[in-house]
Formats: structure tokens, C-alpha cells, sequence
């Protein structure tokens, strides 16, 4: 019933988009606009402006927040139960699509019932309050006085759904009675209620998932305690195993992401036209949309060298890659033209050698030159917000290559906080359109097991060495040194132990030698002075302290031998 | 909807272009080099030529595949015809808006000399506002109309971006500053590097000695020796965005501007865009003191917002206009987010392009000025799609109430009577427009001289005026009451500016004659009592202070009777005024009888579809994702997710992996133990059935948290082992 692929053939004449999205008017404004689209037959006449999401409009039935925080007991009984990192709750539990401006304006509501006890700073939260209110409820017996129950009512309401998986089946016909009760907005409270309010008290009633409830709620100190089991348990997968078993297991709802994209590629004219007026195209939403934006590649591409594809995810680039070979596609492969070494110069260049080419395509078909720029190029960046393409710089020198006439750009991102990358003045030069383009598509190129791997261990910490030099470049002179003294004999204690295989975080420094060394090199005069510089380290994780067999405490910079040296090259410039 | 073959959408094979930082992008079994591109240049232009003219038209067709060719060619060609006599206007505004600043600016350097500013370096704090996108192309028109026009010398931009040390922003500021030259006078130049022609020995000496001895390139020696070899030459150095830059630097750099003034004729043009104030405060008062100068006011942005807008939306030059709901849009993304007029006129465009790429109608306004050949244009399927919209319907609808039957009958089975119908009423449809506009600029017109403190700028009653606020709204009342008690000087003001501003016959014919009558009373009361403003009795406001309401009426009799006879007369007259323009603002803007609705094929004529422009301007990348991984099922739509009666399903085994690790991730803390994490989705996606491979799900597991990670949502913590941090909280 749900395969609205075979019930309407265009989805276009449905242009529903989800009741979540507050973004109502669009619904009768789109057939407004459309005379055609009432027109005979289904027409395949499309607004530029699709709803958002193709995928979206398939989903024609939305429910209403209170109909989902409504208590059904029924859905309680397919969730799946699991030891999860907390007592895992019911899972319809109130997920009211962006429920939060409504639980905001409730519990705006409710400042005046802070019963029992000073209000402190730690007890602002309407949530909090409500809990508080049906302890206090359920402790004191409670006079069932008709406000008093009206204010439980809402505080309860605040509260959420209050279903707990954690009640055993006996209690879901009390429940359900609640569940009705509330429904009715009845206001006789029972003495099973009460006792339930106390259980739910007990129990972690209900979570808010989302919302700024959700971050106090989840923040709390006690939400904070985690089991102590480690992954000592799991068996280590390697890489060829774990290749070996993704791609045996294949991949999930292959038919309904081919339609997806399918969805997407209909409006590749659409972007095509949109790219050819000057605008550039930015793709979000999950799933990798690599393949996606190089199916657009081949189709948008003309002739030789008029499109350069850049790799944002790949962690070896670097912006003078990606500008020497635009430069490469603007001007050709044989061009005899120096580009500067910095690129901000190669930038220049390229950007003057496009302008001028403008004029001179007027006037004279000149043989004389050794290179011929390209009337128009695009570049294609997959991840535009690429940890290689993160810095200041590079959004600064991509949005102005972007902003030039002659250049389009098409990209896409995937971190949920990329649109920080730039300021109002990129934005307005990047002069994006952005296009939800969910797919979900497995990242397998872009981010690879190694990260999980990293996010596990934190060896692999973002950025590298990056944070480092940000971290020394913030010291004062005393510290680099005293880094620079540790790491130039942690690199000598990895050469003279090379032979001897040991592991790179075994080849540390004493801590007594480096202080010692810091004293003799006035870094600092005692061990007090020592001890603070060498937090400053540990806090940002570039030292570590251990204590090795023999009981002597020694100290090392936990990072690969190549990033040490990249380290010190930077600390002696 | 063809949907591709599962394998080809998933090729596991491996692709080494993947894995490559960039490169230039070659269909399949192209060879990397252009062939040949010399021998075939001449043809190969040739073939490209027509191909671009071929491909030129990327509009879909429309019209269930039913468009013709032409037609779609016709819609494509008013497109570009449209927009580009539109964006040829809006560019003049623009241009003209900065040009005053730009004069002042020129002015200021042409005529800059440090001898005239006691020896310090001249300066020009240009304050630009606060909107940052538009100081680039300041800055920009700046240093063109300096270096071309003006040609007082070499310009260098520096941006808080070149400047990050000194020796980085002095490298670049002579780099800039030398080669620039060799645009303005390349016969020298040539000379020079040939060595030839020795017309200065002098200079030639001097060139020498330059090349000679090897200076640093960031030197201002360089600076100084190209100096002397262009005499009267001024350097200007453009600093914008004054804010962003290193204090330090910043300092230094005008400290050695100071010093080398002497022999390098600097003048400084400073890009502030918060105020003089902070500007100073950033400086230590010794380089402060360096400096003299003026500031310069970059006219207000708004100004240049209600210019653009009355003309692309107001003026009777406009064919397309904006509808309610998107001018509402763009304007409040204007005022609260970006205020860019660019973005504004970006979003503009896109209105333009979405009009026409999707609207097969509307190659009707291609017919605007001459209808004659329209019905020609309209094929069957356009009439049929005529009919289908709701305005021609509502004009249907009228003519059955006005029991004109065989009208209704010939618009619904003739389809010649339609297009003869549609080519008339086009222009009644677009004088709407017009005359919306001309209604607007007589009320703003009228409102700016009765009501100065609170100006409503024409764009903002627009909206209203088309969604019928305006006629409700306390705008027109306010005006109307104001106008009453007008004296004749303000009056005649305000005449003046309307006659000269909106030269329309419905409200200037019937005002004419009572100008000059006002003007006639005025002068017969300046000759007989030497009174030369006529006060009209309404007026009572300007000094009651007395409050009770019996001293009112008292101070009313008084003022009434001490009101000479012209003021009486001047009474009447503004009872006139008033009248005609009662009339003419309630006539039109009356939503019931003039409203938009009434109007024949407004569909065409404004554009008005909020959700494409919200979509690709305003975006929500985060709720976007977060939508996507904790609700699949909107996106994916499949049976296996969906619980059969459409209601919410939670978390199921059988939804994306990443998906089910993401719900879990919703419901924890803000430390999340992985192995917690994986035993939860280890029994979700195991499910009933007991065997499902432990490993296969571990490796799962492993790419979705590597995907979380990848995404932003977790990182690694050392608050505890195996521990990773929460970073986002859904909905915030």
C-alpha cells in the first residue's frame, strides 16, 4: 500500500511535503502555479522547484504529533530489546516531528508550578519541573483538586509520553486506561495512576530524543554514567575481512535507493540549466552522492578539459593540487605559463588568463599563443567540506574561483555543520542553489573503516597534526621548546630504536631526563614550572604519561614518527 | 521512471580516480590529451559554435511531451529577453548606487597629496556597511575607476586574507603595485624589457641598478625605484576589511607607509564596516596619528533594495513581478539573514528561471508589448492548459453569474475564442501590475511627506497590497488622516513630488486644477496678510496642549474663527484632495473587486511559488540528514520499514544500518559506550532470527559509525575507554 511508485506515476502531481516541514503555503502555491499540472493525462511537466525531496512525497499519510504522542499501547510490543548504552525505552515514544516549538510554548506555560524546595539554576527546565511536580504528586497523596489536576495534566504533558517498556504487561491496561483518560482530557485521577506516576518516576519514564530538552536531559549527571564493558569482547575484524563481509552482505533496500536516485537524476536537466545561468549547485543530504554527481558529470560534460573533478574526502589533497590542476584544464597541458608557487598567485593567474582569453576569442582566432583556455569550465567537488578543504583559505580561494563568470561549480556535503565554513561574503560568492539530494548511498569511498577504527582508538585524531601546531602556535616560547626537546629525542630514541622493533609508543623520555634537559636549556628553573607546562600538553592530548616496567614515568608525544618530524620541521621554522 | 539496474548503481569495482585528489575529468575511453586541437581548431569552433546554439535552449518540454519546437524555443527566448532588459536595469542601479560614493572616493584620491595633509598619509575611511558581500565589489568598482579612469596609479586591495604577517601583505602590496603598471603603459614596458629604445638614461640607470642589486620582494625599496621611473604616480592602498585584519600588522603597515611617505606618494583607503570608533580603538594612537583624512558614507543599502525592487517588481517596465508570499520570502531573508543585494537579485533571477522553465504559459508574456500573433503561438494543449488555471476559472465562474452563457460555452469549447480572449485581456492583466505600482508610489509618495518619522518603503506595502492588507491595514488610514490636516506648503509639496513621481492621467488630471488653485490662495494670502502658509481647519493637532475636553472645544471654536477666509477655502480644497485620494487608493487597492484573484491569468503574470525558492536559498542541510537517518522510511518508502497501517515504526532491524545506529544515538547520553552501542544494534538488526552473522553485523557497525563520524554526529573521547562523544542533538 505504501508503494506509492506504482499508485502515481508522477510523483509530481503530489507535491506533499511532509506536515514536520513548516513550510505549509507550498502546497497550494505549487497547483496555483501550475496550470498544466491539472491538465489531461500526467503530464511530466515539472516547476523547477520540485518539493524538496522527491523521496519525500512518497510519504502522503503524516501523522500529527498528537496522534503520535498519543499512548499506544499496541506499539510498545515490536520493539526489539537490547542491553543499550541506556535502559533502552519504548520506541514510539514521542517523536513529534519538530515537536520542539510546541514543547517550548508548553512549558513557557508552566514557570509558576515549582512546587517543593528552591528553585536552583540546575532545576530550570519545564521537564525537570514536571518530574518534580508528579513526584511530588504521587509522594503527597495529592488533593485532587480540579487545577492542581489541570496543572499535573500539563506537567505530565510536558513530560511527554509516559510509557516505559520497563512496565511489565500488567500494568499496560493501566496504562491504556491513562492513555484514554488523557485523551478525553478527563480529569479523575485514579489511584492506579498515581501508582503508576510513581513507578514512572521510578523508571526512566520517557527521553525526550530530540530538542534542546533532549541535550538537558541527556547531559545530566546521571545520564552520564555508561556501563564500563570495553570492545575487549569483540573479536578484532581486519580489513580484508571486514571488505569481504560488506560486500557479502550486500547492500539494503537496493530497489528503493535506485528510485531515489532515479528521483534525483530527473532533475539533472534542471541543474544543468540552472548551473548554465550563473548559479552553482550544492548537494546535501545522507548517503554519498558521489555517484550521483558523476552520472551529472558525464552528462553535463562537452569537450575535453572543460571539467576537473576534485575529491574533497581524499586526505592528501591540497588546494595548490586542486588549482594547478584547474589551471591545467584552463589553459592545457602544455602551457608554458609560470603560475606562481603560492596559491593565492596560481589563483591569479588562472582567473586573469580566463579573463583575457574573453577578449582575444573576439577578435582574432590567433595561432600564436601556446595554450588556449577554455571558454567555460566546471568543477566538480565531491565534499566541499573535505577535511583537506576545511581551512579559511581554501573555501576563500575555491569561492573565489567559483565566482567567476567562467567557472561553475557543483559539490556536495555531508557534515551536518559545513555551512560554518563560510562567512556572508563566501556565501554571496559561492552564489549556491542547494538541492536536497538524499540518497543513501553507503559512504564506501569517502570515509572508510579506518575511521571507525580512529573513533575507537583516537589515534587518528581529526586534523592530524593540525590541532598540534594550532595548539603550539597559541604557547608561549618556553613551551615549544620544551615540546621541541621532547619530540627531537622521542625521533632519536625511534632511529637508534629502530633495530630493536619496539613499538613507537614505548620509544618515549624519561621524565626525569627531560627535565633535566628543560633545566639546562632554561626552559624552566624548577620542577613546579615543569609540571604546568607539561599539562598544558596532556590536556591537548600531545604528551602522554606512563609509567613503563621498571616504575619510572615516561613521557611521549603519541603520534607517528612522520607526524613528529612534520612537528618539528614546523617548531624549528 | 526508469530506475537503473541495482549493479550498475552499485559497481564494487575499484576505480582508482577515486582515491585521487583531483583531476580532469574524461568520459570513458577518451583519451586524457584533446586531439589534435591545433589543425581542428578553426573547425572544431565552428561545430562548437553551432553546437552551443543548438544546446543553447535546456528547457524541458513541456505539456506531457506535447510542446512544440518552437514554442519552446519561443518560451526559452522570452526568458533570456526578460531577464536580460531586467538585469540590464537592476546593473544601472546598482552601478549608479555606488557611483556617488565612487566620485567622492576618486576625488579624494586624485586629489590627495601628503603635502596637504601635513605630512601624514592621506585617507579615506570608507564606511560601507555592514553587509561584507558587498564590500568586494566596492572595492573592486573602486580600484577599476581609480586605475582607469582616474589613472592616479597602481591600486592594491588588500583583504584580511593576503595579510596574515607583514611580509606576506608587503609582498603581495608591491607585487600588485608593479605589475599593474604594465596594463596602462605597454609600449614602455615592451621597451624596457627588450632593452631597446633608451629614451630616459636616467631611468634606464635607474633600471639597471634595480636589476642589478637584488632587493627582498618585500621590500618597499622596490616600490620605491618603480616610484621614481613613474613620476606623479600616487600609490593607493585599499585596505578592506579592516576589521578582520591583525591589529599588529595592520599598525606596522601604516607605520611604514608613514615613513616611506616621504618617497612613495601612498594614499590609504580604509573599508570599515562597523564604525569610525572601533576603527580607532584597533589602533594604537601613534599610528592614528599617522594618518588624515575624510570618511565617506556609502549610501544605505535599503535605498538600493526599494530602487531595485520598484523596478523590477513596481514599475510599469517589469512584465514578470513576485507574488505575495515570495516577496514576503525574499524580503525577510533580506532583512533578517543576508542583507545581500545581491542574493536579492540572485533569488530574483530564479524567479525569472523558475517561471519559464516550468510554466508552459509562460511564453505569453513574450506578447506583452504587441499581442498580435499569440494566437497564432498557442497550440491546442496551451489553450487546455489555460483553462485548467484557477484565475481563468474564476473568470469562467463570473461569466456564469453574469449569466453570459454563450460567452461560457465559446471559452470552454472554442478554443480560438480563447486565445482571441487571451490576447485582449493580457494587457488588461499586466496594467494591474502597473497600476499597482503607480498606487504604491502615490501612497509611499504621500506617506513619506505626511508622516516622516515612520517611512514604509514601497517594498513593504507591496506584499500587503497584493495579499489585500493594505486595504485593512492602517497604512492608508493613517496617510488619509494625515493628509487632511496638512498645511498648504506641505500640501503643495507633496503635489509637486506626486506629479512629478507618478505621472498617471487617473490621479494627476483631478489634482492639477486644485494645485494650482492651492497655489493661487497661497499667494492671494501672501499678498493680502503676509501669511504665507494657509492652515487647514482639520489641523488641531499642532497646539493643543491643553487637555481637557472643554478647553478643546474652546481652543476649537478659537481656531476655527480666527482661520481667515482662504484658510477656509484652502479647507475646502484639501477636503478635495482628500477625496480624490480616498477614492483612488480605496479603487485600488479594494481587494474584493481588485484584487489579484480578479485578474485574468495572474498566474502568469506574478510569480508566486515560495517552496522552490525556501528550497534552494534557504535550506536545512542538518534536519535534512537528521530527517533522513531517524525517519528512512520518507525517503526509502519501502514495505519492509513501514509498518502496514502507516504509523511510526521506530527502530527495525531491517532499516539502514546507519539509521538504526543513529536512533540509538538519539536516545543515549552524551557518552556513548561502543560496545553498548554495538550490542544494542547487534539484537536490532539481528532481530528474531538467530543466526544472523555476528561479524558481518560488526562490520556493519563499524562503516555506520565511521559514516557517523563522517557526518559530524561523534568523536573520539578520552573521557573513558571505548567511549565515543555525542555532538549533535537532533531539532537544536
Amino acid at each position: 500500500m505504501k508503494r506509492k511508485r506504482t499508485v502515481s506515476a508522477s510523483p509530481r502531481n503530489t507535491p506533499t511535503k511532509p506536515s514536520s516541514t513548516p513550510t505549509a503555503p507550498a502546497l497550494s502555491s505549487i497547483s496555483l502555479n501550475l496550470p498544466a499540472e491539472t491538465a489531461p493525462s500526467n503530464t511530466p511537466i515539472r516547476p523547477l522547484p520540485l518539493p524538496e525531496t522527491p523521496g519525500k512525497q512518497r510519504r502522503t499519510t503524516l501523522l500529527h504529533p498528537e496522534q503520535l504522542n498519543g499512548a499506544e499501547p499496541g506499539t510498545g510490543t515490536e520493539s526489539v530489546h537490547s542491553p543499550s548504552p541506556q535502559k533502552r525505552l519504548r520506541t514510539a515514544m514521542t517523536r513529534d516531528g519538530n515537536g520542539t516549538g510546541v514543547r517550548f510554548a508548553e512549558s513557557v506555560v508552566s514557570p509558576g508550578d515549582a512546587i517543593g524546595g528552591p528553585v536552583t539554576n540546575a532545576d530550570r527546565s519545564a521537564r525537570r519541573k514536571s518530574v518534580r511536580r508528579i513526584v511530588s504528586k504521587a509522594i503527597g497523596g495529592g488533593e485532587d483538586s480540579d487545577d492542581e489536576d489541570e496543572e499535573d495534566l500539563l506537567a505530565r504533558k510536558i513530560f511527554g509520553d509516559d510509557d516505559s517498556d520497563d512496565i511489565d504487561g500488567g500494568l499496560l491496561a493501566d496504562e491504556e486506561a491513562i492513555g484514554a483518560q488523557k485523551k478525553r482530557g478527563g480529569r479523575n485521577t485514579t489511584t492506579g495512576s498515581r501508582k503508576k506516576k510513581k513507578q514512572l518516576v521510578e523508571e526512566e519514564i520517557t527521553a525526550p530524543i530530540d530538542g534542546p530538552d533532549s541535550y538537558f536531559f541527556q547531559n545530566r549527571k546521571a545520564r552520564l554514567v555508561t556501563s564500563n564493558s570495553t570492545l575487549a569482547s569483540l573479536p578484532v575484524l581486519d580489513h580484508s575481512s571486514y571488505f569481504r563481509l560488506i560486500r557479502e552482505h550486500g547492500p539494503d533496500h537496493v530497489e528503493e535507493r535506485a528510485y531515489l536516485e532515479g528521483l534525483h537524476r530527473q532533475n539533472f536537466p534542471q541543474w544543468e540549466f540552472e548551473l548554465s545561468q550563473g548559479f552553482n549547485l550544492l548537494l546535501y543530504g545522507y548517503g554519498s552522492k558521489r555517484n550521483l554527481l558523476m552520472q551529472f558529470a558525464k552528462r553535463i560534460y562537452r569537450s575535453p578539459r572543460s571539467l576537473v573533478v576534485i575529491n574533497g574526502y581524499v586526505p592528501t589533497l591540497t588546494i595548490k593540487d586542486v588549482l594547478t590542476t584547474v589551471a591545467k584544464a584552463a589553459i592545457g597541458p602544455d602551457h608554458t605559463i609560470r603560475l606562481g608557487s603560492n596559491p593565492n598567485d596560481i589563483l591569479d593567474t588562472i582567473l586573469s588568463i580566463l579573463d583575457t582569453r574573453t577578449a582575444e576569442d573576439e577578435e582574432t582566432e590567433e595561432e600564436v599563443e601556446e595554450y588556449a583556455a577554455i571558454p567555460h569550465l566546471t568543477i566538480l567537488i565531491h565534499n566541499l567540506d573535505g577535511e583537506p578543504l576545511r581551512t579559511t583559505r581554501a573555501q576563500v580561494l575555491l569561492s573565489r574561483l567559483s565566482s567567476h563568470p567562467k567557472i561553475s561549480l557543483v559539490a556536495s556535503i555531508d557534515h551536518i555543520r559545513a555551512p560554518l565554513l563560510w562567512d556572508a561574503a563566501r556565501v554571496s560568492q559561492f552564489n549556491f542553489l542547494w538541492h536536497d539530494a538524499t540518497t543513501f548511498a553507503p559512504y564506501s569511498v569517502e570515509s572508510s573503516i579506518d575511521d571507525s577504527l580512529a573513533l575507537i582508538s583516537g589515534t587518528g585524531r581529526a586534523g592530524g597534526t593540525k590541532g598540534v601546531k594550532f595548539v603550539l602556535a597559541s604557547l608561549p616560547m618556553n613551551a615549544k621548546s620544551l615540546y621541541r626537546v621532547l619530540v627531537s629525542h622521542q625521533l632519536q630514541g625511534i632511529e637508534d630504536g629502530a633495530i630493536g622493533a619496539a613499538g613507537e609508543e614505548e620509544v618515549g623520555v624519561e621524565y626525569k631526563v627531560l627535565y633535566q634537559k628543560a633545566v639546562e636549556e632554561f626552559i624552566c628553573s624548577n620542577d613546579m614550572a615543569f609540571r604546568t607546562l607539561l599539562k598544558e600538553f596532556q590536556d591537548h592530548q600531545m604528551v602522554s604519561l606512563k609509567k613503563d616496567a621498571q616504575g619510572t614515568d615516561v613521557l611521549w608525544a603519541p603520534f607517528k614518527k612522520e607526524e613528529l618530524e612534520a612537528i618539528l620541521e614546523d617548531l624549528v621554522a | 521512471m526508469e530506475s537503473t539496474p541495482p549493479e550498475e548503481v552499485y559497481i564494487d569495482e575499484f576505480d582508482p580516480k577515486e582515491h585521487q585528489g583531483c583531476y580532469i575529468f574524461t568520459l570513458d575511453g577518451e583519451e586524457d590529451r584533446p586531439t589534435k586541437r591545433r589543425k581542428t581548431k578553426g573547425k572544431q569552433r565552428a561545430t562548437e559554435k553551432a553546437a552551443v546554439e543548438e544546446e543553447k535552449c535546456l528547457f524541458p518540454v513541456l505539456l506531457d511531451g506535447k510542446e512544440t519546437e518552437s514554442t519552446l524555443k519561443l518560451r526559452y527566448r522570452t526568458y533570456c529577453k526578460l531577464w536580460e532588459a531586467q538585469e540590464k536595469r537592476t546593473k544601472a542601479i546598482l552601478d549608479s548606487f555606488n557611483s556617488k560614493t565612487l566620485g567622492d572616493v576618486s576625488a579624494f584620491v586624485k586629489d590627495a597629496a601628503p603635502e596637504k595633509f601635513e605630512g601624514k598619509i592621506p585617507t579615506a575611511l570608507v564606511l560601507a556597511g555592514p553587509n561584507i558581500a558587498s564590500h568586494e565589489l566596492l572595492f573592486e568598482q573602486l580600484a577599476q575607476r581609480i586605475r582607469n579612469q582616474d589613472r592616479t596609479g597602481p591600486v592594491v586591495v588588500l583583504t584580511s586574507k593576503d595579510a596574515t604577517s607583514l611580509k606576506t601583505t608587503l609582498r603581495k602590496l608591491i607585487r600588485d603595485a608593479t605589475q599593474q603598471d604594465e596594463g596602462v603603459d605597454d609600449e614602455e614596458d615592451i621597451a624596457r624589457k627588450v632593452g631597446g629604445v633608451d629614451e630616459d638614461p636616467q631611468r634606464s640607470s635607474l633600471l639597471t641598478r634595480s636589476q642589478s642589486t637584488k632587493l627582498l620582494n618585500y621590500d618597499l625599496q622596490i616600490l620605491q625605484t618603480w616610484c621614481r621611473s613613474h613620476a606623479g604616480q600616487k600609490v593607493t592602498i585599499a585596505i578592506q576589511d579592516s576589521e578582520a585584519f591583525d591589529s599588529n600588522v595592520l599598525s606596522d603597515l601604516i607605520t611604514l607607509f608613514g615613513s616611506y611617505l616621504d618617497r612613495i606618494p601612498f594614499v590609504l583607503l580604509v573599508g570599515i564596516a562597523t564604525s569610525v570608533e572601533i576603527f580607532h580603538d584597533k589602533l594604537p594612537k601613534s599610528t592614528i596619528r599617522l594618518m588624515r583624512g575624510n570618511k565617506f558614507d556609502v549610501e544605505r543599502a535599503e535605498e538600493c533594495l526599494a530602487q531595485i525592487f520598484n523596478d523590477s517588481i513596481t514599475s510599469d517596465k517589469a512584465v514578470l513581478r513576485l507574488g505575495a508570499s515570495v516577496c514576503d520570502f525574499l524580503l525577510e531573508r533580506y532583512r533578517d539573514h543576508t542583507q545581500s543585494i545581491q542574493t536579492f537579485v540572485g533569488a530574483l533571477k530564479y524567479a525569472y528561471m523558475s517561471h519559464f522553465y516550468a510554466n508552459p504559459l509562460s511564453i505569453i508574456l513574450g506578447f506583452i508589448d504587441n499581442p498580435d500573433g499569440l494566437g497564432e503561438v498557442l497550440s491546442t494543449e496551451h489553450v487546455e492548459a489555460i483553462r485548467n488555471v484557477p484565475s481563468f476559472r474564476r473568470y469562467v465562474e463570473g461569466k456564469l453569474a453574469a449569466k453570459e452563457v454563450g460567452e461560457v460555452r465559446k471559452l470552454l469549447a472554442d478554443d480560438n475564442y480563447v486565445r482571441h480572449t487571451v490576447a485582449e485581456k493580457i494587457l488588461e492583466s499586466r496594467n494591474y501590475g502597473i497600476e499597482l505600482g503607480q498606487a504604491l508610489a502615490f501612497l509611499e509618495i504621500g506617506r513619506s511627506c505626511t508622516l516622516a518619522q515612520n517611512k514604509t518603503p514601497r517594498y513593504e506595502l507591496y506584499a500587503k497590497a497584493l495579499s489585500g492588507e493594505l486595504q485593512t491595514g492602517p497604512s492608508i488610514r493613517e496617510f488619509l488622516m494625515s493628509l487632511k490636516r496638512m498645511s498648504s506648503t506641505a500640501l503643495l509639496n507633496l503635489l509637486e513630488n506626486v506629479m512629478q513621481e507618478v505621472p498617471i492621467p487617473a490621479i494627476t488630471e483631478p489634482l492639477k486644477p486644485l494645485q494650482e488653485k492651492i497655489k493661487k490662495l497661497v499667494e492671494e494670502a501672501a499678498a493680502s496678510g503676509g501669511k504665507k502658509t494657509l492652515i487647514s481647519e482639520f489641523d488641531i493637532t499642532n497646539n493643543t496642549l491643553r487637555g481637557t475636553a472643554v478647553s478643546k472645544k474652546v481652543r476649537l471654536g478659537e481656531q476655527k474663527s480666527s482661520l481667515t477666509k482662504q484658510d477656509t477655502e484652502y479647507s475646502a480644497l484639501v477636503q478635495q484632495v482628500y477625496a480624490i485620494a480616498e477614492s483612488y487608493l480605496t479603487v485600488n487597492f479594494n481587494s474584493s473587486q481588485h484584487g489579484l484573484q480578479n485578474v485574468l491569468l495572474h498566474e502568469i503574470f506574478f510569480y508566486d511559488l515560495r517552496s522552490p525558492h525556501s528550497a534552494v536559498f534557504a535550506p536545512k542541510p542538518r534536519s535534512t540528514i537528521e530527517r533522513g537517518l531517524s525517519r528512512p522510511q520518507d525517503y526509502l518508502d519501502c514495505s519492509c520499514c513501514t509498518s502496514g497501517d502507516g504509523e511510526e515504526v521506530g527502530i527495525r532491524g531491517t532499516q539502514p544500518p546507519a539509521s538504526i545506529i543513529y536512533q540509538l544515538y538519539l536516545e543515549s547520553g552524551a557518552l556513548i559506550n561502543i560496545y553498548d552501542l554495538w550490542s544494542a544494534f547487534y539484537s536490532v538488526i539481528a532481530g528474531d532470527e538467530e543466526e544472523f552473522d555476528a561479524q558481518t553485523a560488526q562490520a556493519l557497525f563499524y562503516r555506520s559509525l565511521a559514516e557517523m563520524r563522517f557526518l559530524g554526529f561523534v568523536k573520539h573521547t578520552k573521557k573513558k575507554t571505548d567511549h565515543i562523544a555525542k555532538l549533535a542533538w537532533k531539532g537544536i
